[in-house]
């Protein structure tokens, strides 16, 4: 008997099928009539999602306050370029990242003394905490609710020369590229003995602990891991906008990220930015029409509902049970 | 040879009510010893504290002679005590294969490992392993089927598949034959015998056939105390047991 990746038996067309997405995705968008912008900040948020997808989908656990990583990563990233403490971009990107998993790791320590419910509101509670740090007392650093204008955009010097990607192309050449790598490394963590523990965790907590498994561990590696994808994506959401936002700390940022692993699908890896795409898209064009401008978050969210009841795998979950179908019938 | 298992005075208080009262046992390698008693006598309890899922209130539990009565339930499973619960913990969605291959990883890579990178063909000794705990409960041909879509009596067979993967020396068994039709609980009885030759079995039975066909050796609990504890046949003519729980059975 050949043992594989557990819940995964998928082989490596998904990466290439993802690289391929991500080289035709600018050119879809322009058919209809969409923005590269746009594809940017949906790939930032898929790359958001990426972690959340990790601990919600895989594990099971449901956090309610990843926007204090999005927006602590972002916003180290986006305060070191602007004063030019640190120049290169990737650097920047790097030290944002890992400042916001060690977030991540106290965070985690202390919240996940918890289960189901009461983790979540903990989750919620450190998320508001970091909210109110960032428009309070550390007004100085982070420009309270203006934010920090004049990030600069993506370079990486290269010797004599360097990289520049501040075209609106050249910025999603450079997210899409870090996405890549965050969705094959998310992929290898899932397929791995590491993401098979995680799995049990997410069926069956209480029996991976009596097997053997020290529950409590993988669950702060994973959260960890979940908060470094957040704080990449929040430096890349400033470097992306020339500006670092206050609302990527905001409660409406942690749900939204949830909503949209949601709607695309859990426990599927590309579910978050299938869901990202659909709920950014939907409410870039819902605004544009005149007759529903006034109420385009209601239409968003009976769209919303009907997804989930819907598909109630989300629309990538959806998708692989009716293909899964086909495949039998045919 | 000395003894793979013992408590001493192993007592569990719920508030004033004592679930477990004093109990002393002791468990030699190789054996099958059977715990029974009128329901709410405290035999779960008692498995409870020997896996390590609820702290004694007093008294000791040696696991080959090491002291172990602290020791947590992931601690217990590294240190080789298995066991199979009587209502069914499986892993619903994934395949038998992968239900076994979870506890067969705890065995072979111990209770955590950052093998983020890492993939299942690097675990050494997991293939092997998870064929023959699979081929062991009679399960190879339902291999890659989800564990929810097995039948019930394959599902019980799962659930000690699952204790055996994690390689234990000690296996306790909490009510493996409960809810079988005659016919599945002769396949739990005779897939016990074989273990009996590979690993030590505690098991807590109702089925009164199933203890006496296998047991060494049976403890009788009720109210939490020892009542008897001997060899079946001793058993079978103790009078307060006769009293106290099999006489209702003649």
């Amino acid at each position: 008997m050949k043992l594989g990746p557990v819940g995964d038996r998928s082989g490596l067309w998904v990466e290439g099928a993802v690289a391929l997405f991500l080289v035709l995705f600018p050119s879809i968008f322009a058919a209809i009539g969409a923005g590269t912008d746009l594809a940017t900040r949906i790939l930032i948020l898929g790359l958001f999602g990426l972690g959340v997808d990790l601990i919600f989908g895989f594990t099971g656990l449901l956090s309610f306050g990843q926007a204090a990583f999005f927006g602590s990563g972002g916003f180290i990233t986006a305060y070191l370029l602007i004063h030019n403490i640190v120049t290169n971009s990737l650097a920047a990107l790097a030290i944002g990242t890992i400042a916001a998993a060690i977030f991540g790791a106290v965070i985690g320590a202390l919240a996940l003394r918890q289960v189901g419910v009461y983790f979540a509101m903990l989750t919620l509670a450190f998320g508001q905490l970091f909210y109110f740090l960032d428009i309070s007392p550390l007004r100085n650093f982070t420009g309270s609710e203006n934010g920090l204008p004049g990030v600069p955009k993506p370079t990486i010097p290269l010797g004599a020369t360097t990289l520049d990607f501040s075209s609106s192309i050249g910025t999603y050449v450079f997210v899409a590229a870090l996405y890549f790598i965050g969705f094959v490394v998310a992929r290898r963590i899932v397929r791995s003995p590491f993401g098979a523990v995680l799995r049990a965790i997410l069926e069956n907590p209480q029996r991976a602990a009596a097997v053997g498994h020290r529950v409590p561990r993988y669950k702060l590696v994973v959260f960890t891991i979940a908060a470094a994808y957040g704080g990449l994506a929040g430096g890349l959401l400033g470097m992306f906008q020339g500006y670092m936002p206050p609302e990527a700390f905001s409660i409406d940022q942690s749900g939204e990220i949830i909503v949209m692993t949601v709607i695309g699908g859990s426990g599927t890896l590309i579910g978050p930015l299938v869901g990202a795409g659909v709920w950014i898209y939907l409410r870039q064009e819902l605004q544009n029409i005149d007759a529903i401008a006034g109420i385009w978050k209601l239409i968003l969210g009976l769209v919303f509902i009907l997804l989930i009841t819907g598909f109630r795998r989300g629309i990538v979950g959806g998708i692989m049970a009716l293909a899964r179908r086909w495949r039998r019938e045919g | 040879m000395s003894a793979i298992l013992e408590t001493r005075d192993l007592t569990k208080a719920f508030g004033g009510l004592v679930a477990v009262d004093k109990v002393s046992l002791t468990v030699e390698p190789g054996t099958i010893t059977a715990l029974i008693g009128p329901n709410g006598a405290g035999k779960t309890t008692f498995f409870k504290m020997l896996s390590g899922e609820i702290p004694p209130t007093s008294g000791e539990i040696y696991f080959k002679e090491k002291d172990i009565t602290r020791y947590d339930a992931t601690r217990t499973a590294q240190l080789g005590i298995g066991k199979s619960y009587q209502i069914t913990q499986i892993f619903p969605s994934l395949t038998v294969a992968e239900n076994v291959m979870i506890p067969a990883l705890a065995a072979r890579r111990g209770e955590f490992k950052l093998d983020i990178f890492g993939s299942m063909g690097r675990v050494d000794g997991l293939e092997p392993l998870v064929e023959r705990t699979i081929a062991a409960v009679g399960l190879a041909d339902r291999a890659q089927f989800r564990a929810q879509d097995l039948a019930y009596g394959e599902k019980r067979r799962l659930e000690i598949g699952i204790a055996l993967a994690t390689e234990p020396e000690l296996l306790l068994l909490d009510e493996p034959a409960a809810g079988m039709s005659p016919s599945e609980t002769a396949e739990t009885v005779a897939l016990i015998k074989e273990l009996r030759s590979t690993v030590t079995i505690v098991i807590v039975e109702h089925d009164m056939d199933v203890v006496f066909g296998l047991a060494d050796r049976i403890m009788v609990l009720q109210d939490g105390a020892t009542i008897a504890l001997g060899a079946p046949e001793e058993i079978r003519a103790n009078q307060r047991v006769r009293e106290a729980y099999l006489g209702g059975l003649d």
